[in-house]
């Protein structure tokens, strides 16, 4: 499979997403710089972490107005799958490719913690296909405005609509409030649009992606992406495509 | 040459902790008195209205709904200041203002994301604002118009106009004094409602009488969500039925906020600055029927505010 990662001024996760697609997954990517418009060599986008435009104005503001964001938008209308990491998630709510908005963390404080627990709550889909429902990944999050909100009526319509895909949790597993970083709406970490290719996180796979990191977790996310989706057919265990975490 | 002031803020039924962590360290300082803050942005544009042209005031709202403010939870104002613009007595027309409440609601590029149910025709449902973008635009008026507070001590005088600029929360709980002194703007171009009945509208320039008249005319067109009547109420259009369910949660949402809390309320059906009756949960939300009632007893529209999401 063959990554595109968008690079806007002031993103810093870059260089992580492609040493873990080619490094680690042994697959292809290319840094893209954000005034390209065409994206159409590409099997898949990541859009990854950093500040883009310092976060200036609003977080991903006028990062969703780089001319390459017009090509990302028509990648995404094909359903080709698209993953943005924390400013990556910024950047897809500004522009409309994912619903809500990422707002300031409600204690005010840029949070930085290297085993945040996230909760894998559907795995029907090419994101978390290698993981089951109810898993506790353990990945660093790294922000000081990641606390996801929409309104009411969107809320009731991602929860029915099983499109919040990762929640806040504890190391075993349990979803609540203390255990929410940021003050997100239902301590939502995660979310992906209905059609099921574009998926926003703010929590840093690319960062656990190698045992050597404390934790590669991360690595069921690009690894369930280069998979083909196995909607429909039997998933277990010993299925051979589950062995990636070497714990 | 024209400057655009906008105001950009957080919508009213959204939690603000940033003001919130502002306003205890108010308090911390001694100023016990500050009830709530709520912080939003300022941003000035100079334009070159000349090239912009007659489009200026709907290019300024489409820079607002794409960049400079997100409609998913801010709402925001623009006022144009023409003072330095280009003669007005030759196109007079420019500053009378056109449709004072919200325009385009609906059609924000977040729009589809927040499908909502629209509210009811006979009574309204407030609480978090759904897919409303309250995107309020203001006629053209110059920021040095000051109003009075939202809480107007008469019950039944004009309410503060949406046209004019929005007075921070404080303010209106410590009761500042609206008379033309406090303010320090340009007394011939200051408002007030009783400023209005005084000033000599032959003593000011053309374009000063006409930017008095367009303040006016606002005042006159914008009514106050809690002693609108419910007929009046009932022949608006569902865009301005929501822009004014914005509006109340904009003027009274201190109010509203006491009232939920010192009930341990998940909802408060209220007719005027009144509640009638309350709920502890979303369960017991008023029917039609109740709602009906409180509409047929007080003449008045039941709004039914509801505890915004907690964080």
């Amino acid at each position: 499979m063959h990554f595109g990662i968008i690079v806007f001024p002031g993103t810093n996760c870059d260089r992580d997403c492609l040493h873990v697609v080619r490094d680690v997954l042994g697959h292809t990517g290319l840094l893209v710089w954000h005034e390209e418009d065409d994206l159409s060599s590409f099997d898949a986008l990541i859009l990854p972490g950093g500040f883009a435009y310092g976060d200036y104005l609003r977080t991903g503001a006028i990062a969703r107005f780089s001319p390459v964001m017009a090509s990302v938008a028509e990648f995404a209308a094909l359903g080709k799958p698209v993953l943005g990491i924390c400013n990556g998630f910024q950047i897809l709510c500004e522009a409309g490719l994912l619903p809500g908005v990422l707002r300031r963390n409600r204690h005010q404080h840029f949070v930085c913690d290297v085993r945040a627990n996230v909760r894998v709550e559907h795995n029907e889909n090419h994101f978390l296909q290698l993981c089951r429902n109810g898993d506790v990944l353990t990945l660093p999050i790294r922000h000081g405005e990641g606390s996801y909100y929409c309104d009411a009526a969107t809320l009731r319509e991602l929860e029915s609509s099983r499109q919040v895909l990762l929640r806040y949790c504890s190391p075993s597993g349990e979803v609540a409030d203390s255990f929410n970083p940021n003050g997100s709406v239902n301590q939502i970490a995660g979310v992906m649009n209905r059609e099921g290719n574009v998926f926003g996180l703010m929590p840093h796979p690319e960062a656990a992606s190698e045992s050597l990191l404390g934790s590669n977790d991360g690595l069921l996310i690009f690894r369930s992406m280069v998979e083909p989706l196995l909607l429909g057919r039997a998933r277990t265990r010993d299925s051979g495509l589950l062995n990636v975490r070497d714990r | 040459m024209a400057t655009a002031e906008i105001h950009v803020t957080l919508k009213p039924a959204l939690l603000d902790t940033q003001g919130a962590t502002v306003r205890k360290a108010l308090h911390q300082l001694g100023y016990g008195s500050v009830r709530d803050v709520r912080i939003g942005k300022f941003i000035t544009l100079e334009v070159d209205d000349a090239q912009a042209g007659p489009q200026m005031q709907a290019m300024l709202e489409e820079m607002c709904q794409k960049l400079l403010a997100n409609p998913v939870i801010e709402d925001f104002e623009i006022a144009v200041d023409e003072v330095t613009s280009r003669d007005i007595s030759q196109n007079p027309v420019a500053l009378i203002p056109v449709a004072p409440l919200v325009e385009g609601a609906l059609t924000t590029p977040h729009a589809v994301t927040n499908a909502g149910t629209p509210p009811s025709l006979s009574s309204s449902i407030s609480g978090a604002p759904v897919g409303a973008t309250g995107a309020a635009t203001m006629p053209l008026t110059p920021l040095a118009q000051m109003t009075s507070p939202p809480y107007s001590a008469a019950p039944g005088a004009s309410s503060a106009p949406i046209s004019a600029p929005r007075t921070p929360v404080a303010n209106t709980v410590a009761g500042v004094d609206p008379t033309p002194a406090s303010t320090g703007a340009n007394p011939l171009t200051e408002h007030s409602p009783t400023a209005l009945n005084t000033v000599p509208l032959g003593g000011m320039t053309p374009s000063e009488q006409l930017r008095v008249q367009a303040v006016s005319t606002s005042e006159a067109a914008t009514p106050d969500p809690f002693s609108i009547d419910a007929e009046r109420f009932d022949a608006m259009g569902p865009a301005d039925k929501m822009a004014l369910q914005e509006l109340a949660w904009r003027k009274y949402g201190p109010w509203i906020r006491d009232e939920l809390d010192n009930r341990r309320a998940a909802w408060i059906l209220c007719a005027g600055q009144r509640v009638i009756s309350a709920g502890d949960t979303i369960d017991s939300f008023p029917d039609d029927d109740a709602r009906a009632r409180a509409a047929r007893e007080s003449g008045l529209v039941p709004w039914v505010f509801v505890r915004p999401p907690s964080l």
